[in-house]
């Protein structure tokens, strides 16, 4: 009583401030800009989001992204084709079987390079395996993020079974460069490649029931992830949102069934759709669990390509070096785990690509986020950025 | 009523569900660690990990084909042409040495561990080894330097190969500009095209010998076939 009565005496410009709010101005200094990054652990990586404060709520959200740039198309334009292969993965560094197929499909279009089966099948393989890791990844920082730290341990360790198995492969744990034009840098080792993989399938079946007894259907996950951060279709759709983050949102979209590439149209899956199930359709909990089906589809892709994997030769014949190169431009869309990648390359008929450009779903994950992100609490904005599952390189590159 | 129900059911799964969690998290309590005590403890590598690059000098024929492969730019090789008074020793598989290679730099703090030099290497010389804790505070700490010859007997190899490299060009431009000075008198009763400098044709058959200097050896791929 005492506070509005003070504030009710006719002294000039406390009245004016008054009257100023209701115009809706700040004249109280509420609004605040609170700079979110690019070191804060919930950013992954180094984005730095500019939020407008009123109080706890985020009127507006601007992210600055370039921290982790490193010129990805700049140098592929300096050096040759086949030594583009080895930066590819580090656009992704989550995911770098998935980008190098992208790259290397491209190339492959351009010099109507034909592969066969089994280059096709095992590359279709590390794919999904490495998109499980990456996966496995995502789930287990966002658990991570929204206070959830046992669920972290038990999907690194599944991870590391999945790197491992990749190592033993290409010789590298993320930055693999394995994926080579016209085929694969090495054939499987002897030693019982696919026993491993089939045990890593025996052994990851059961780790999902667990996942979701220990984090999905948690009354406290659900409470803090069900309706918060809602992304329409419409937005989605708008800002070119693809992969787990758009199919959360109901929209049945997928690159692997619907513009098949590297022998996808053999496998039998269910692209997963999110459906509001604790919520709203598209909230966090829908990009979570979407994530958390993806991995069960993939293991059913990995047992198919393991039941067909046929004998063959791993690399094609290519020209020695790449000096008459077909003049041209291709387009190539691959299904990353975060999404679309698009890669767009140019060739002057010289050694060395004219352009390349690479187009990242986590790059418009970012750019959608002010629009379907504002308005919400600080606190939700964390799970909202750690629920469409950026990887800073694979947004900058 | 509703809302009663509602508190209720919400108390009843934050019970039931964390407990659900707490039951699995229980259950990880009596499986095997997977982590291991690091400096006591190793892990195995595989053998296509790829960690350190290590040269063997002895099998390396100097054909810059990994030099050439890297992204990076960080493979430096200089080579001589081996005179007949040199006399090294033989490669491993028994055939002449046709290039002493004096020096072979790998500046392996830049190195993104590719593998594309590896791969290329015809004659396995440049691999990789199961190093993988070598660290150092400066970037010259991982430089390697795999030349076995020592530093004055590559300065005079060098200035050899550059006086013999002078000489040859010297006589191929002799010898263009006497070919010039014959077509030039042959010309002289017909009307003159225009007089041909032989400046122009000089720089042409410098490259040449630098050329010659620099080919890869004809052997490589038998060298390939015979190691597979």
């Amino acid at each position: 009583m005492k506070e509005t009565k003070e504030l009710n005496l006719p002294l000039g410009p406390e009245l004016n401030k008054w009257e100023l709010l209701s115009k809706g101005e700040d004249p109280f200094g509420e609004q605040m800009t609170l700079q979110m990054g690019p070191q804060h652990p919930a950013t992954h990586g180094v984005l730095r989001l500019e939020l407008e404060t009123d109080g706890e709520a985020v009127t507006k959200i601007t992210p600055y992204i370039g921290y982790l740039h490193r010129c990805f198309e700049k140098v592929a334009e300096s050096v040759t084709y086949p030594q583009v292969v080895p930066y590819c993965d580090r656009m992704d560094y989550l995911a770098g079987m998935n980008m190098c197929l992208g790259y290397v499909l491209a190339v492959e279009k351009l010099m109507e390079i034909e592969v066969n089966d089994r280059v096709q099948t095992l590359r279709v393989m590390v794919n999904e395996l490495n998109r499980i890791a990456s996966h496995c990844v995502a789930l287990a920082t966002y658990g991570l993020d929204i206070g959830a730290w046992t669920p972290l341990l038990y999907l690194f360790q599944a991870r590391e079974h999945i790197l491992d198995i990749l190592e033993e492969l290409s010789g590298a744990r993320m930055l693999f460069n394995y994926i080579r034009i016209g085929g694969l840098a090495k054939d499987i080792p002897d030693n019982g490649w696919t026993k491993k993989v089939e045990n890593f399938l025996g052994y990851f079946e059961p780790k999902i029931p667990e996942l979701n007894d220990l984090l999905s259907y948690n009354k406290i996950f659900i409470e803090r992830t069900a309706n918060v951060g809602a992304m329409s279709q419409e937005i989605a759709i708008a800002y070119g949102v693809t992969g787990p983050n758009l199919r959360a949102t109901g929209f049945d979209y997928d690159m692997r069934r619907d513009a098949p590439y590297s022998g996808y149209e053999n496998y039998e899956f269910e692209p997963q759709l999110g459906s509001g199930e604790q919520g709203k359709p598209g909230d966090c909990w829908d990009r979570y669990i979407v994530r958390v089906r993806e991995m069960g589809e993939s293991m059913k892709i990995i047992r198919q390509a393991l039941d067909r994997l046929p004998e063959g030769d791993v690399q094609e014949k290519i020209p020695k070096n790449f000096n008459k190169m077909p003049v041209g431009e291709v387009y190539t869309s691959t299904e990353a785990p975060r999404g679309e990648l698009g890669i767009y390359l140019v060739s002057d008929g010289t050694k060395i690509p004219y352009r390349v450009k690479a187009r990242s779903g986590a790059y418009c994950s970012v750019s959608a986020l002010p629009a379907f992100a504002s308005g919400v609490l600080i606190a939700d904005l964390v799970a909202i950025v750690a629920s469409i599952d950026i990887v800073l390189g694979e947004v900058d590159r | 009523m509703n809302h009663l129900h509602k508190y209720f059911r919400d108390l009843y799964l934050g019970v039931t569900t964390i407990s659900i969690g707490m039951a699995v998290t229980f259950r990880h309590l009596f499986t095997r660690a997977v982590t291991v005590q690091y400096p006591h403890e190793k892990l195995t590598y595989p053998p296509r990990a790829r960690t350190m690059l290590v040269t063997d000098i002895d099998s390396c024929n100097g054909c810059l084909q990994c030099s050439r492969a890297c992204p990076v730019e960080i493979i430096h090789i200089q080579t001589v042409k081996v005179q007949p008074e040199d006399n090294p020793p033989d490669m491993p598989d028994g055939k002449p040495r046709k290039l002493h290679v004096v020096q072979f730099d790998v500046e392996m703090s830049k190195c993104i561990h590719c593998g594309l030099c590896t791969e290329i290497c015809s004659t396995g010389s440049i691999h990789w080894e199961n190093q993988h804790e070598e660290v150092s505070y400066a970037r010259d700490g991982l430089f390697r330097d795999w030349s076995s010859y020592p530093l004055d007997e590559r300065k005079r190899l060098l200035d050899r190969d550059a006086v013999i490299k002078a000489e040859k060009a010297k006589k191929a431009a002799e010898a263009a500009a006497a070919k010039e000075a014959a077509a030039a008198k042959e010309s002289v009763e017909k009307p003159a095209p225009k007089p041909v400098e032989s400046k122009e044709t000089s720089p042409k058959a410098e490259s040449k010998v630098n050329k010659e200097g620099e080919t890869p050896q004809p052997p490589v791929t038998e060298n390939g076939k015979e190691d597979a």
